[in-house]
C-alpha cells in the first residue's frame, strides 16, 4: 500500500522541499530539449533519479518559437500539472517532482516567471544591434568583422543561433546577469547537483554550454552561494552529430559542417572544461536527413534514441553518489549499445539499461493503450469506482492526463512512435496492435494452457485485475486512485505475464 | 371317544326318549315321553378350556383369545328333530328330490366339519340332546328323522343350550323350525317372557345371539303352533317354510363363527348381543369431495399409506357452497344384514351438534372404486355427508349404525299359522321369540352397531 | 418458518383443490421455498463470487449478463414448483401452475435481492446491477 500525502499547494510543497536534494538540468538549445522530453517520458514512467528528490529543468534557447522547446515546454507543463495533483510517492508513474525555477522558493521576487524557458526577453533585433555595432570603435569593429560573417551580423536573433557558435556565446554571457541566474544562485543549496544537456555541433548548445558552466564556476563571480555552485556535482551531456539535414542550396546550416565543429568544439573541451565531475558522450552515424529547419516552429525533429540514451546519462549521473563522484578525477561516459542494429528492441540494448528502462517503459505503454482503447467505454466497478463517466470527460486534470499521454503534439503515443520511425529507429513496442499479448517486440506473452479465461494480458485480465486493486486501494480522489491503481496492475501484468523482457 | 361311549346308550337314549315328556309339544301324537334325566355321563359337557385334551388344536387356541382370533374351541350343532321338522327332511322318495333344507344344512354341516374349530360335535335334539356322530347327523338330514321328538319345548333347549354348551371361545348353533306352541292362548303374551328366562337362568354376562333365517320346500306334515285350528296340515306345503340357525355363545365366539360359517349363504339375519369391532373407516379427501376442506390432522400431509383420517377442517362453508366429504367403511368382518345398503341406509346416522351435517347418500363400492388407485378402493361402503353451516370452535360428529330389528322379522311373523299355505312362509311369534332374546342379550341400551367418531372443525 | 412459506404462498390464494392444504402446507411450501432460496442464494453465489471473482471472468459483468441469471432463476423456481407438486403427487389443478409462476415471482425477488445484499464481495461485478 503506498501512502499518499495530502500536498497540493505548491507553497506548501517548496516549503517541505527546501530541504531536498535539487537537481537543476540545464537544457540548451533544441537538443537540451529533446533530450529534457525523453527524461521527462522516462520520468512519467516512473524511473527513478536517485539522490535528489527534485528536478528543475531550465531550458535555455532564445527561440522563442522553436517547435521542439514548445513541445517540450507543453509537455513539462502537463506533467507539473500531474504531479501536483499526485503528490510525492515512492513509486510509481509521476514519481519524480519536476517543477519550474520559480517555484523551488517561496520567495520569489517577482521577477523570475513561472516557467521552465529562460527569458530571454524576446531578443528582437539583429546580431548587429544587439552588439550595437554602429557604437563600437574602429578596431572593435574591425574585430567583430574578423569573428563574424556579414549573415552572422544580419541574422535576426529571434531563431537562436542557427548553428553559429560564435554569435551565441556573446549573447548568451548576458545569461549570468539575469534575474533568474541570480534566483537560482540565491537559492542553490549544499547537495544539489547542475547537468549540462547540450548538443556539440549546433548552434545554442555548443556555444551555452560552456558559457554557462564557466559563469557558474567562476570563482569571481558576484552571485551568491558561489561556494555551494563551485562545490556543487556537475555533470554534463554532449551529443554529437546524430542526424543529417537535407541539403538546401540556401540553407544557413550546413549539416556538413556538423563533423567540422565537432571537433573544434571538442578539442575546446579538451582543455576548457573546468568544474565538470562527469562528461558523457553521446554520438551515432546520421542517416534519412531531416528537413532543413533553421529554426522556428518547424523546427520539429522527431524523437530519437539518442535523446533517449542522453536521458539515460541523467538517470546514470543521479545514480553516482557524493562520494564516487568526487572521487578523483572527472568520469568519462560513452554509449555502447547491446546489438549494432538499425531497429532496435529492448533485447538489443545493453542489460543495464534493459533492467533500467524496460518494465517501466512497458507500464507505461501499457498504461497508454489502455487508457486510449478501453478506459472510456469500460463498464465495471473499478470505473463506476472513480466515477470515471463524469470525471473523463469533465475534470480538467482527467483531460490533462489524457493530453499527457495522447495529444499528437507531445504524448506518449507521439514520441514512441516518433521513436520507431526514425532511423536508427527504437521498436521495443509494436504499436500497430490492439494485443496485449503481442505489444512488447519479439517477446509475445505465453498464453498457458490453463488459463481459461485468462488468455494472458487480455482486457478480461486488465479488467480482472483493475476491479480487484479498486477494491484494495483506499484513496479518496479519483485520480490518484486511478493512476494508483495502474502502478499496481501494470507491474502485476509485467510480474505475472511478460517476466523478463 | 365319546363316540364309542355313547353307541350302547342309544337304545337307552331311545327309550328315555319314548318315556319322556321333558320338552313338551303336547300335540304331537300324544306321545308321551318320560323325561329322561339327561344322561349327562354320555354328553359331556362342553369342555372346559383347562381339562380338554384334544390334540388337534395347540391349547393356546382352546383358550378364549380376548380379541377373537384363531380357530374356535368347539362348536355343538343342534338339529332339532321333532315331528314338525320331518316335513323338511322328507326320506328320500322315488324322485329322489331332497329340499333346500337338505341340501344347505347337509352342506352346513359338512362346512362345520372341514372348520378349523378344535372339536366339533353334532346332536339331535328332543327333550334333551342326543349325541350323534357327524355321519349319523349328516345321514339323519339326509335321509329323514329316524325317531321323531313329540315335541321340543324351546325355552327347555335354549335353557339346555346355555347352561351346559356354554363356554369361551366356543359356539352352539341350533337348528330349527323354531314353532313355539303354547299351551293355551294365555300364553301367548308370555312367550317372549319365557325365552328371557330360559336364556337367563344361568347369567352369562356376555351372551349373544345370532338369529339366521331360510326358507325351505316342506314335503310332510305341518303342525300350526296354535291348538285353535287344525292340528296337523298333512301333505303340506305348497309354500316355503321357514327354519332358523340360531347360533348361541359368547358374543365373541359368536360373532366369529357367523363370519366364518354362515356369511357364505345369503339369509336374514338378526343379531343380539354381538359386538363388533370397530370397523376400518377413514374420510376420503380425494374422492366425491366437495367444497373447501381438508383433512386436519396434524401428520396429514405424511400421507402415510393405510393412514385413517376423521377430522374435516373446513376453511369456507355456507349454503351456497357446501361441504361435502365421504366416508369409507370397510364392512367386510361384519355380517350381511350390516352391510345390506337398505338396513344401513335405513339405520346409518350421524350424531351432531351446532351444525347441520347430514348423510346425503349411502352407496356401495362398484368396480370404479375397487379399481381405482385412490384410497376408496379399500372401502366397501361410502356415506357422504353435506354441511353448509359449521359454528367456531371443533365439533364431534359420530356416525352411528343403529341396531334395529330388521323389517324381515315381522314380515315373517304370523299370529296365527293354522293356514299356512295362504300365509306364506312365516312363524308363529317370530317377534315374540326375538323379543324375549333381545331382553337378555343386548340388554336395554341397544348399543350401535359401531360408531365412528369424526371432528368437524374451522381450518386454522 | 412453515407459518412464514404459507404466508408467503398464499398470498395468491389458498392452496385448490382444498383437500390438498394439507400437504401443500406441510410439505410443498415450506420445500418449494427453501429450494428457491437456496437456489437464488446458489446463483447469486455463482454469479458474483464464481464467475466474477474466483475465476477472474471481468466481462461478464454487464446489466443484461445479470438479467440472464435473473431470468434462468426464475425459470428455475418455476420448474422447482412443478417439480415438488409432482413429486408429492397432488392433485392435478390449474393451481398448480399458479403457485409455481408465482415461485418464479418469487424466484426474482430473492435474486434480487441477494444480489442487493451480496455484490460488495464480487471483484468485477460489485456494481452490477447498479
Amino acid at each position: 500500500m503506498r501512502l499518499y500525502t495530502n500536498l497540493r499547494n505548491p507553497r506548501l510543497l517548496s516549503k517541505i522541499c527546501d530541504s531536498m536534494a535539487k537537481l537543476f538540468i540545464f537544457g540548451i538549445g533544441g537538443t537540451g530539449s529533446r533530450v529534457i522530453r525523453s527524461l521527462t517520458m522516462l520520468l512519467a514512467s516512473g524511473v527513478k533519479l536517485a539522490n535528489c528528490d527534485r528536478v528543475v529543468p531550465i531550458i535555455i534557447d532564445p527561440d522563442a518559437h522553436n517547435g521542439d522547446m514548445n513541445r517540450t515546454v507543453d509537455m513539462l507543463k502537463s506533467y507539473q500539472q500531474i504531479y501536483q495533483h499526485l503528490g510525492p510517492r515512492d513509486d510509481g508513474f509521476f514519481q519524480t517532482d519536476v517543477s519550474t525555477l520559480s517555484s523551488i522558493s517561496a520567495d520569489t521576487n517577482g521577477g523570475v516567471k513561472d516557467t521552465f524557458v529562460f527569458d530571454f526577453g524576446g531578443i528582437n533585433q539583429s546580431f548587429r544591434q544587439y552588439l550595437s555595432y554602429d557604437q563600437l570603435s574602429v578596431d572593435s569593429k574591425g574585430l567583430v568583422e574578423l569573428l563574424f560573417t556579414q549573415d552572422n551580423l544580419e541574422s535576426p536573433l529571434t531563431i537562436g543561433f542557427r548553428g553559429s557558435p560564435n554569435v551565441g556565446s556573446i549573447v548568451l554571457n548576458k545569461v549570468v546577469e539575469s534575474p533568474e541566474i541570480r534566483f537560482f544562485a540565491d537559492n542553490f543549496q549544499a547537495g544539489d547537483r547542475v547537468f549540462f544537456i547540450s548538443s556539440i555541433f549546433g548552434g545554442t548548445g555548443a556555444a551555452g554550454f560552456p558559457l554557462l558552466l564557466k559563469n557558474l564556476k567562476d570563482p569571481n563571480t558576484r552571485l551568491s552561494n558561489a561556494g555551494y555552485l563551485r562545490n556543487a556535482l556537475t555533470g554534463a551531456v554532449t551529443v554529437m552529430p546524430y542526424f543529417a539535414l537535407q541539403s538546401e542550396d540556401n540553407s544557413v546550416i550546413d549539416s556538413n559542417s556538423f563533423l567540422t565543429k565537432t571537433k573544434a568544439a571538442l578539442s575546446y573541451y579538451e582543455h576548457n572544461l573546468q568544474g565538470l565531475d562527469a562528461l558523457y558522450y553521446l554520438a551515432d552515424t546520421p542517416d534519412t536527413p531531416y528537413e532543413n529547419q533553421p529554426g522556428g516552429t518547424a523546427q520539429r525533429n522527431k524523437a530519437h534514441l539518442i535523446e533517449l540514451l542522453a536521458a539515460l546519462s541523467v538517470v546514470d549521473f543521479m545514480q553516482y553518489s557524493d562520494a564516487e563522484l568526487r572521487n578523483g578525477a572527472p568520469h568519462f561516459h560513452e554509449y555502447g549499445l547491446g546489438t549494432d542494429t538499425q531497429d532496435l528492441n529492448f533485447s538489443h540494448l545493453p542489460d543495464e539499461s534493459r533492467e533500467l528502462i524496460a518494465k517501466h517503459l512497458t507500464q507505461l505503454l501499457y498504461f497508454s493503450r489502455y487508457h486510449k482503447q478501453h478506459l472510456p467505454t469500460d463498464k465495471a466497478p473499478y470505473h463506476d469506482n472513480l466515477n470515471l463517466d463524469h470525471a473523463l470527460r469533465n475534470e480538467p486534470i482527467f483531460k490533462e492526463l489524457n493530453n499527457f499521454l495522447h495529444s499528437p503534439e507531445y504524448g506518449v503515443d507521439e514520441w514512441l512512435k516518433e521513436l520507431s520511425q526514425n532511423r536508427r529507429s527504437f521498436r521495443p513496442f509494436d504499436l500497430t496492435t490492439d494485443d496485449f499479448n503481442a505489444m512488447i517486440s519479439g517477446k509475445p506473452v505465453e498464453k498457458k494452457w490453463n488459463d481459461f479465461f485468462n488468455k494472458g494480458l487480455s482486457q478480461n485480465y486488465f479488467l480482472n485485475q483493475l476491479n480487484d486493486a479498486a477494491k484494495s486501494i483506499h484513496e479518496p480522489d479519483s485520480f490518484r486512485k486511478l493512476v494508483a491503481l495502474f502502478d499496481q496492475v501494470t507491474d502485476k501484468a509485467f510480474e505475472e505475464k511478460v517476466k523478463v523482457v | 371317544m365319546h363316540l364309542t361311549r355313547s353307541f350302547p346308550l342309544l337304545p337307552a337314549l331311545a327309550l328315555g326318549v319314548l318315556l319322556s315328556g321333558c320338552y313338551s309339544r303336547s300335540d304331537m301324537k300324544g306321545e308321551n315321553r318320560a323325561a329322561e334325566p339327561a344322561v349327562t355321563e354320555t354328553v359331556p359337557p362342553a369342555e372346559t378350556p383347562g381339562a380338554a385334551a384334544p390334540t388337534e388344536t395347540p391349547a393356546a387356541e382352546a383358550a378364549a383369545a380376548p380379541a377373537g382370533t384363531g380357530p374356535l374351541a368347539q362348536v355343538n350343532v343342534f338339529l332339532e328333530v321333532s315331528g314338525s321338522m320331518e316335513g323338511f327332511m322328507p326320506k328320500t322318495g322315488a324322485d329322489a328330490a331332497n329340499t333346500r333344507f337338505q341340501q344347505h344344512v347337509a352342506q352346513f354341516l359338512s362346512e362345520v366339519n372341514r372348520s378349523s374349530a378344535a372339536r366339533k360335535t353334532y346332536f339331535r335334539i328332543k327333550e334333551k340332546p342326543y349325541r350323534d356322530s357327524y355321519q349319523q347327523l349328516s345321514q339323519t338330514v339326509r335321509g329323514g328323522i329316524q325317531q321323531p321328538a313329540s315335541s321340543t319345548d324351546i325355552p327347555t333347549v335354549l335353557d339346555t343350550l346355555v347352561t351346559g354348551y356354554y363356554a369361551p371361545n366356543s359356539v352352539s348353533v341350533l337348528i330349527s323350525d323354531f314353532i313355539y306352541s303354547p299351551k293355551n292362548a294365555g300364553a301367548i303374551p308370555y312367550i317372549s317372557t319365557d325365552i328371557t328366562d330360559a336364556l337367563n337362568r344361568t347369567r352369562r354376562a356376555d351372551l349373544a345371539v345370532s338369529v339366521y333365517g331360510y326358507a325351505s320346500d316342506f314335503r310332510g306334515t305341518y303342525y300350526p303352533a296354535l291348538k285353535s285350528g287344525p292340528k296337523k296340515i298333512t301333505g303340506c306345503c305348497d309354500t316355503a317354510v321357514p327354519y332358523y340357525f340360531w347360533v348361541i355363545g359368547p358374543a365373541d365366539a359368536v360373532r366369529r363363527f357367523d363370519a366364518a360359517q354362515l356369511e357364505k349363504q345369503p339369509a336374514q339375519q338378526a343379531h343380539f348381543g354381538v359386538k363388533y369391532p370397530a370397523p376400518p373407516t377413514s374420510l376420503l379427501s380425494r374422492f366425491q369431495n366437495v367444497g373447501a376442506w381438508y383433512y386436519g390432522e396434524k401428520d396429514a400431509s405424511k400421507r402415510t399409506a393405510g393412514a385413517s383420517y376423521h377430522t374435516v377442517a373446513i376453511s369456507k362453508v355456507s349454503a351456497k357452497e357446501p361441504v361435502e366429504f365421504v366416508v369409507g367403511l370397510d364392512l367386510q368382518a361384519l355380517p350381511g344384514l350390516y352391510r345390506d345398503l337398505n338396513y344401513l341406509k335405513a339405520n346409518l346416522q350421524l350424531q351432531a351438534q351446532d351444525t347441520d351435517a347430514k348423510i346425503v347418500s349411502v352407496f356401495g363400492a362398484s368396480d370404479q372404486t375397487k379399481n381405482s388407485s385412490g384410497a376408496e378402493n379399500q372401502y366397501t361402503h361410502f356415506v357422504k355427508v353435506r354441511v353448509t353451516k359449521l359454528g367456531a370452535g371443533a365439533r364431534p360428529v359420530q356416525l352411528v349404525l343403529r341396531d334395529q330389528r330388521p323389517a324381515w322379522v315381522s314380515q315373517w311373523t304370523t299370529k296365527n299359522d293354522s293356514n299356512i299355505n295362504q300365509t306364506g312362509a312365516k312363524t308363529f311369534a317370530l317377534s315374540s321369540l326375538l323379543d324375549g332374546v333381545e331382553a337378555v342379550a343386548g340388554g336395554e341400551q341397544k348399543a350401535p352397531v359401531f360408531t365412528i367418531p369424526l371432528t368437524l372443525q374451522p381450518a386454522d | 418458518m412453515k407459518g412464514f412459506f404459507r404466508f408467503l404462498y398464499e398470498l395468491i390464494g389458498t392452496p385448490q383443490p382444498p383437500s390438498e392444504t394439507p400437504v401443500y402446507r406441510e410439505v410443498i411450501f415450506p420445500n418449494v421455498g427453501l429450494l428457491t432460496i437456496g437456489l437464488s442464494l446458489a446463483m447469486v453465489l455463482i454469479f458474483y463470487y464464481l464467475i466474477n471473482r474466483a475465476m477472474g471472468v471481468a466481462t461478464f459483468n454487464k446489466l443484461r449478463h445479470w438479467v440472464i441469471f435473473l431470468v434462468i432463476n426464475a425459470l428455475l423456481a418455476f420448474f422447482i414448483g412443478l417439480w415438488q407438486t409432482s413429486s408429492q403427487e397432488v392433485a392435478s389443478h390449474s393451481y398448480v401452475y399458479w403457485m409455481s409462476t408465482w415461485n418464479a415471482i418469487l424466484g426474482l425477488f430473492w435474486f434480487f435481492l441477494f444480489s442487493v445484499l451480496l455484490k460488495r464481495g464480487s471483484t468485477n461485478a460489485s456494481t452490477t446491477p447498479f
